[in-house]
């Protein structure tokens, strides 16, 4: 087998595996909101591509996908060269570029000469056009689209809400707070937030009410959430501590947990604490919430 | 005459969960482990490029090779679980393998290629620069880039592969090749280099590069065998099973005789094992409870079925030993 150039090393006419750690630096480095020139490994349940930010919104990015395969290049490819801890140069699939939600954001590996972005944007270089689905180059390309387009529909909150008006359905049934907190078995607080929507009854609370409220218990369990929350708890630099967290509480699937986290933990703090800026405010009890870990 | 490859079974050691994490601590011994394992996968189900049989050594090129490549880091960045790094792995072992069967497969073609033009009207000014005869003189520079689009505006009929002819390229007819060459040399506009002419057509008959780690569905009779089923699944499926064969070989080789005797018998009563290898029922009874003990200490880390699967191995080592 012909011995390539990378960034293995020669050790007596063997190439010795490369040293891991950069690699693990940044794995291990702390993450932050992400800029225009920087890689990142995004991932969603079992969906990973390495895309380039080109743009950054205020809940989403502007990403094309990146990957080692230079030499199967189409005619909006263009090649970059982020350097350390990639130790091959990359091919930016321009054709490809989407808005993903900052939520599938999960590593930042590497940045790129502000140069080889504005050769991004304008489209430089590149290889032949990709005419036929006989050509190998379709499937590449296929793939990747794939997997972009997954990572862009990823969420992990209802977008159809049809939650009730409880204050409406108590009054309407001739009901208060504090005779359904007798019936739940629970703190006339408690009752308050999900009148609220603050709070996202269990699903014994909601059999109980479906019963007195006559209303299926399922809806009495969809929430409009708070959208501050939501840019909240998306932002990277929470997402490892999160799903750390979900798997010390036995949930391993990251969407179900943060909406759990969204519904069931933060919503409690939230009613003890008020400030003019509710993204920040959010931001502080995330904080508060993972620091108990 | 490089080592003989020993059975594949023998290279495998037990399966580790949370190998991605360590792997991406800073634990290059773990990604060696699973490359090693899965580059001795990759030579038991593909073809070495040169035909001969795969040896211990070329492993070791492939392993080098591996790590040169770029396959290397994009496994681990592309992975999300254990699963899918190894998937991930064997298929940039499996795909650099794919790549030199098809740098062979382009110097076939680079032979096939001067066979055509030279019996055709073309002509050879300067070296290995070949133009049409009626095609001007210049050499102009034009991407290889535009001559492969141009090349793939020709439909072409590619000769089947004879099940008969593992190591051969596939080879364009030679009414397709010339209308091939006639699609780039209209694109060209003047003489071409043979090499790009070889890297042109050699990607529009599908011998061009090979993708690092993505899983192509890659038509090439040579690797029907290893595309019957996604192979990385069915490597990975093999994993855990191999990964328990090792772990019961290595408990087998620490267990005294007496409990390798024992050993069919843990899921008798005392008094069946008594009867059948002898001894009393109440210190037969002890000595399975200590070998029971003994294998949960061992296998304490494993899931359930992965101790089953050690066990059961165990239970299989014992009716060859007994058998030999």
């Amino acid at each position: 087998m012909n011995q390539k150039e990378g960034n293995g090393q020669q050790v007596q006419g063997r190439v010795e595996p490369p040293s891991l750690d950069a690699l693990s630096a940044a794995f291990s480095a702390a993450v932050t909101d992400p800029h225009q020139g920087e890689i990142w490994r995004a991932a969603w349940g079992s969906c990973v591509q390495l895309v380039l930010v080109v743009g950054v919104g205020d809940a989403d990015i502007d990403a094309a996908p990146v990957s080692p395969d230079i030499d199967l290049a189409d005619d909006e490819m263009v090649r970059i060269d982020p350097g350390s801890p990639l130790g091959h140069p990359l091919g930016a699939w321009r054709g490809l570029r989407r808005r993903l939600p900052i939520r599938v954001l999960d590593v930042c590996i590497a940045t790129v000469d502000p140069s080889e972005l504005e050769a991004v944007d304008r489209g430089e270089g590149g290889g032949p056009a990709i005419t036929s689905l006989l050509d190998e180059r379709a499937q590449l390309w296929k793939a990747m689209a794939d997997r972009m387009a997954e990572l862009a529909a990823a969420t992990w909150f209802p977008s159809n809400v049809d939650a009730i008006d409880f204050a409406a359905m108590i009054h309407q049934h001739g009901l208060s707070p504090s005779k359904l907190a007798s019936e739940l078995g629970v703190a006339p607080g408690d009752v308050t937030a999900i009148v609220r929507g603050e709070r996202v009854p269990s699903s014994e609370q909601a059999e109980i009410l479906s019963a007195l409220l006559n209303v299926e218990a399922a809806r009495l369990q969809q929430v409009r959430l708070d959208q501050d929350l939501i840019w909240a708890l998306d932002r990277p630099q929470y997402r490892q501590r999160l799903a750390e967290r979900g798997l010390a509480e036995g949930e391993p699937n990251e969407a179900i947990w943060r909406l759990k986290v969204a519904t069931s933990e933060l919503p409690l703090a939230a009613r003890a604490t008020r400030s003019a800026n509710e993204r920040s405010r959010w931001m502080g009890l995330i904080e508060n919430y993972l620091d108990e870990c | 005459m490089g080592r003989t490859l020993p059975n594949s079974h023998q290279h495998r050691s037990a399966v580790s969960d949370g190998v991605l994490r360590a792997i991406r601590s800073g634990d290059a011994a773990a990604f060696v482990a699973v490359v090693e394992k899965l580059a001795t996968s990759v030579s038991d189900r593909l073809p070495k490029p040169d035909g001969t049989a795969w040896t211990l050594e070329d492993v070791d090129d492939l392993t080098s090779e591996f790590y040169a490549s770029p396959a290397y880091e994009h496994s681990i960045l592309n992975a999300h679980d254990d699963e899918s790094l190894r998937k991930l792995v064997y298929t940039g072992l499996a795909n650099l393998v794919r790549a030199e069967l098809r740098r062979t497969d382009r110097g076939r073609l680079h032979r096939r290629l001067r066979e055509v033009i030279s019996s055709e009207d073309y002509v050879e000014r300067p070296t290995k620069f070949w133009r049409r005869r009626d095609d001007p003189p210049s050499v102009r520079a034009v991407a290889a880039s535009d001559l492969l689009e141009a090349a793939w505006q020709v439909e072409v009929e590619v000769v089947k592969w004879r099940p008969d002819a593992k190591r051969h390229s596939p080879v364009a007819e030679k009414s397709s090749l010339l209308a091939l060459l006639d699609a780039v040399y209209d694109q060209a506009g003047g003489a071409v280099h043979i090499d790009t002419l070889v890297e042109v057509i050699g990607q529009r008959l599908g011998v061009g590069p090979v993708a690092a780690i993505e899983s192509l569905d890659i038509a090439d009779d040579r690797f029907t065998a290893d595309w019957e089923s996604d192979p990385a699944e069915q490597v990975c499926e093999q994993y855990s099973e191999l990964g328990a064969a090792d772990t019961a070989s290595v408990l087998w080789d620490q267990l005294s005789p007496r409990e390798r005797q024992l050993v069919p018998h843990l899921s008798s009563s005392a008094r069946q094992a008594a009867t059948a290898i002898g001894g009393g029922k109440s210190a037969v009874n002890d000595a399975m409870n200590r070998l029971k003990s003994k294998f949960r200490t061992v296998l304490r880390d494993s899931g359930e079925d992965d101790q089953l699967m050690v066990l059961s191995k165990l239970v299989a080592l014992s009716s060859e030993k007994s058998d030999s």
